[in-house]
């Protein structure tokens, strides 16, 4: 009786300690081996060369995302200081077009989906930003926004992700120097 | 402690070995999991092997995850097992003057195959999904065919919105595309 129990014990608690390292690795981790400052991505998502890790990653958190050569992906979970985006705080996204075809930067909530705001602002594109003169841009994530240059994102933790379709030759070759827009954050309520 | 541990030992290790086992195998598994679940979603209104169009993503949105606001998505979650000659037709014509792609999905996520509207050059959307071995019946004539490994997955259209003025213009011509089992004209 008591090697039988000792046996239930090892299998409950091997069982409890894989699907642990599970939730650790595959749904909290951040997903992409490639870093671009606050940005992260992957190229191998939506690629059959793609790993168990990576496959299982992608279809918790980007199921049916295109491979790289249609669309890249881009996701920051954190300011460009490193710190976790947070709606109770406002952020300025600074940049310029990156090279692709088509963009857009869209904010998730921690459960992946859209975010539910009052003004439904869920993102920005290549055609909805203003430009100033030299060609730069200025995008404004808050909790309530109002205007087209800016994403509303709520109360919570969010995230960004930033499509580039039909991205140029040269993000796929070294998707770490891309130009891609900074995240600072402007203040905090 | 030492003295438990040396008497536990076996336990331990029997212990570690089986979460191995288990981080491995739910790892594996996710992915099916996570597109069996997505592609009975999709068919829960129209059932397998049809095309739907599904309205603008908002918040409301809970079928795929991180949706993208600019895009409209027509899906057709397949399932050649139940098509008579194990095989899909997808087609489309008339799609709107916009970026638009077709990619189609296996039951492990991969994408295998996609074909935007600049590689299509014009050219209407029109190709045969088949899996496993194929129908070798269905011949090289007809439309050409794109193998998939499972025999379950999705086809997905994504169609960009690139002036709201044009939406419902956009947004009617998207919904050209469809698919439905395939049997080849003789």
């Amino acid at each position: 009786m008591r090697l039988f129990l000792k046996c239930l014990a090892a299998l409950v608690a091997g069982t409890a300690l894989g699907l642990f390292v599970t939730w650790l690795t595959i749904v909290r981790g951040a997903s992409g081996d490639v870093v671009n400052g606050p940005w992260r991505t992957s190229l191998l998502t939506g690629s059959t060369q793609s790993g168990a890790l990576l496959r299982a990653s992608v279809a918790l958190h980007g199921l049916l995302a295109l491979n790289r050569s249609e669309t890249i992906y881009y996701t920051a979970s954190t300011d460009s200081a490193g710190d976790a985006l947070d709606g109770r705080c406002t952020y300025r996204l600074t940049g310029r077009d990156p090279p692709a075809r088509w963009w857009s930067i869209t904010a998730y909530g921690a459960d992946d989906y859209l975010i539910a705001t009052p003004s439904e602002l869920y993102a920005v594109s290549k055609n909805s930003i203003v430009r100033r003169a030299d060609g730069s841009f200025i995008v404004t994530v808050l909790r309530n926004a109002g205007a087209v240059d800016q994403i509303a994102v709520g109360d919570g933790h969010f995230s960004l992700t930033l499509r580039l379709y039909n991205p140029a030759p040269s993000v796929a070759a070294d998707p770490a120097h891309a130009a891609l827009p900074t995240i600072e954050r402007a203040g905090c309520t | 402690m030492m003295a438990w541990l040396k008497r536990n030992w076996t336990f331990i290790v029997g212990a570690l070995v089986v979460a191995v086992l288990v981080h491995v195998a739910s790892v594996m598994a996710i992915p099916r999991l996570v597109m069996w679940r997505a592609t009975g979603l999709m068919a829960r209104n129209t059932g397998y092997n049809t095309m739907s169009h599904a309205v603008r993503a908002t918040w409301q949105s809970r079928t795929i995850v991180r949706p993208s606001p600019d895009l409209l998505y027509s899906s057709c979650p397949f399932d050649l097992d139940s098509t008579p000659r194990d095989a899909l037709h997808v087609h489309a014509s008339g799609m709107p003057d916009t970026y638009w792609s077709v990619s189609v999905f296996d039951a492990d996520t991969n994408n295998v195959y996609v074909l935007n509207d600049r590689r299509a050059k014009g050219e209407s959307v029109d190709f045969v999904i088949i899996s496993g071995e194929g129908d070798d019946t269905l011949g090289d004539s007809g439309p050409p065919k794109i193998w998939v490994p499972t025999a379950r997955g999705v086809v997905l259209f994504r169609t960009l919105v690139d002036n709201e003025a044009r939406f419902a213009e956009i947004d009617a011509a998207r919904k050209h595309a469809a698919c439905e089992p395939y049997v080849p004209q003789h």
